[in-house]
């Protein structure tokens, strides 16, 4: 991992694979960090992928956030990025929750720069009364630290019965609790003032949407009308929960290399 | 690096060196992390140490902090964390800055967990104000790292030390990304520490160095803090406040023999 400035930020991230390799870069979701991907890595480096993950603004290493963020900085993060290390062709570009809405804002802005895209239950906006959760829990992150939270959250999005390995989930859980809490708190107040609903329809390279069985946060049902809304979107109903990669990395590495190779 | 539960957070650690070598721990400085140690690791593996690096409460990868902190808090932590990481036996105990002031409240604390002790440029408390301290800390809290790189690296990485661009841009880079808030509760608990208490009780082999280019804690300031700990030796190298950052093996011929000795 290394730190390199671009957007006028410093940003931690990750670039491995043979250099003339296809180019894929990796979203992680919100409280999670470049590690989230570990577990996805070997199958990507089979397929030969040049990947790059990056820890967003606020997370991991990567410089921490004072006031507010929205979506177009966050975009602007990632094309800054993609040309400081060197990524010029277009990429691949996945991402998964939060990280999946990402995906899809940087798709609509910066669309010379992705060539396929797949999204797992990806968190477009705060509309379904979703932005009222992300902003108490701003408020609270911000008032007593992670660690309150960490429970109620990762019940949700990181299910018992995708805890079959309990060291990854440990390690998973401890990073989520040494999240910045204010830069936390940032990245759920700018989802929770996003609405990317109206750019779905200005994307245009081929895109994979994928919900998951188990994921009661971003439902099945709500993640279909997003794949419909996209000119080239195609859905698929996957056995996974919120966090598509992290709790199910084999299900991410069968359904999602072979179609970005199609 | 992996990440452990001890003293009640979560604290982002690494051992290195054969599992039978001699304890160390390595304390970074205010603003550091582990990855401050990094250039000095070969020649402590090779000199067989088995060496524990954490980021402190608040670092790096560790738990931020919300609220309060104190040295008390700061030790405890390395306490625990020493328990949950097995090492039984005392250690030699190193830091720079506030880790060297850190590694000093940490021995007269926790004295059976400690050996030998080896402290450069130590922040031991806040003599003659601490209005600069306490002015990063409500200015890092509003604005974010990024405007006190500069001003505070001037006087803790001199110029003249910067011969290593990549290593000082690395340096620079990790600096600006610590978490503000916890910075600042790191500088308040430098701001209300006085360890000058502690240091009659230190019992262990101490060394103290000090940088003649270190003007935030001079060579005449830090020869006080070896004279009033009994049997201390003390030496002035040819460095700063950041010692083992950028003069990794000016610090290695000197700890390392007294480590051994």
């Amino acid at each position: 991992m290394a730190l390199i400035e671009a957007n006028g930020i410093v940003q931690e991230y990750d670039l491995s694979g043979p250099e003339d390799g296809a180019p894929l870069v990796l979203l992680h979701e919100l409280g999670g960090s470049i590690q989230s991907w570990d577990r996805c890595m070997p199958a990507v480096a089979e397929a030969g992928r040049r990947v790059l993950r990056y820890n967003w603004r606020g997370t991991g290493a990567s410089e921490k956030i004072k006031g507010e963020l929205d979506v177009a900085t966050m975009c602007d993060d990632l094309a800054a990025l993609m040309d400081a290390v060197g990524l010029s062709q277009p990429a691949d570009v996945v991402g998964t929750a939060l990280g999946g809405g990402l995906a899809l804002a940087f798709a609509a802005r910066h669309p010379a720069k992705v060539r396929r895209l797949v999204v797992s239950s990806p968190a477009i906006g705060g509309g379904d009364g979703l932005g009222q959760m992300l902003r108490t829990r701003a408020d609270e992150v911000e008032q007593s630290g992670m660690r309150p939270q960490v429970e109620p959250s990762l019940k949700r999005s990181y299910l018992e019965k995708y805890r079959t390995d309990p060291q990854a989930f440990t390690a998973y859980r401890n990073r989520w609790v040494a999240n910045d809490p204010v830069s936390y708190a940032s990245h759920n107040r700018m989802l929770a003032a996003m609405d990317e609903t109206a750019n779905l329809a200005r994307i245009t390279c081929p895109t994979l949407v994928i919900g998951g069985e188990d994921d009661m946060l971003l439902t099945p049902a709500m993640m279909e009308p997003i794949a419909k809304a996209i000119p080239n979107g195609e859905y698929r109903l996957l056995p996974t929960g919120h966090f598509l990669p992290v709790n199910t990395p084999d299900v991410w590495a069968n359904e999602v290399l072979p179609w970005l190779a199609e | 690096m992996p990440w452990i539960e001890a003293n009640g957070v979560t604290l982002h650690y690494s051992l290195d060196g054969p599992e039978g070598g001699k304890p160390l721990v390595l304390v970074h400085e205010l603003g550091g992390t582990s990855h401050s140690w990094e250039p000095l690791m070969p020649r402590v593996v090779a000199a067989g140490h088995r060496v524990l690096r954490w980021d402190w409460r608040g670092s790096g990868l560790s738990e931020k902090i919300r609220g309060d902190f104190s040295i008390d808090d700061m030790c405890a932590d390395l306490a625990a964390l020493m328990d949950a990481v097995g090492f039984g036996a005392p250690a030699d105990v190193v830091g720079t800055a506030l880790g060297g002031g850190v590694a000093i409240g940490f021995a007269a604390r926790y004295p059976a967990k400690v050996r030998r002790l080896a402290v450069s440029s130590p922040a031991t408390g806040s003599p003659g104000g601490n209005e600069r301290i306490m002015t990063r800390a409500a200015g890092v809290k509003k604005d974010g790292m990024r405007p006190f790189a500069d001003p505070s690296l001037t006087l803790s990485y001199p110029e003249k030390y910067r011969t290593n661009a990549a290593a000082f841009a690395e340096y620079r880079n990790r600096w600006i990304c610590n978490d503000p808030d916890s910075f600042a509760a790191h500088n308040l608990m430098l701001g209300g520490m006085d360890e000058s208490v502690n240091f009659g009780k230190l019992a262990c082999p101490t060394l103290v160095l000090s940088g003649v280019d270190d003007p935030l804690r001079t060579p005449a300031s830090v020869k006080e803090i070896a004279d009033a700990i009994p049997g201390a030796q003390y030496q002035e190298l040819n460095s700063g406040h950041f010692l083992p950052v950028y003069s990794p093996n000016m610090w290695a011929d000197t700890v390392l023999p007294f480590l051994a000795g």
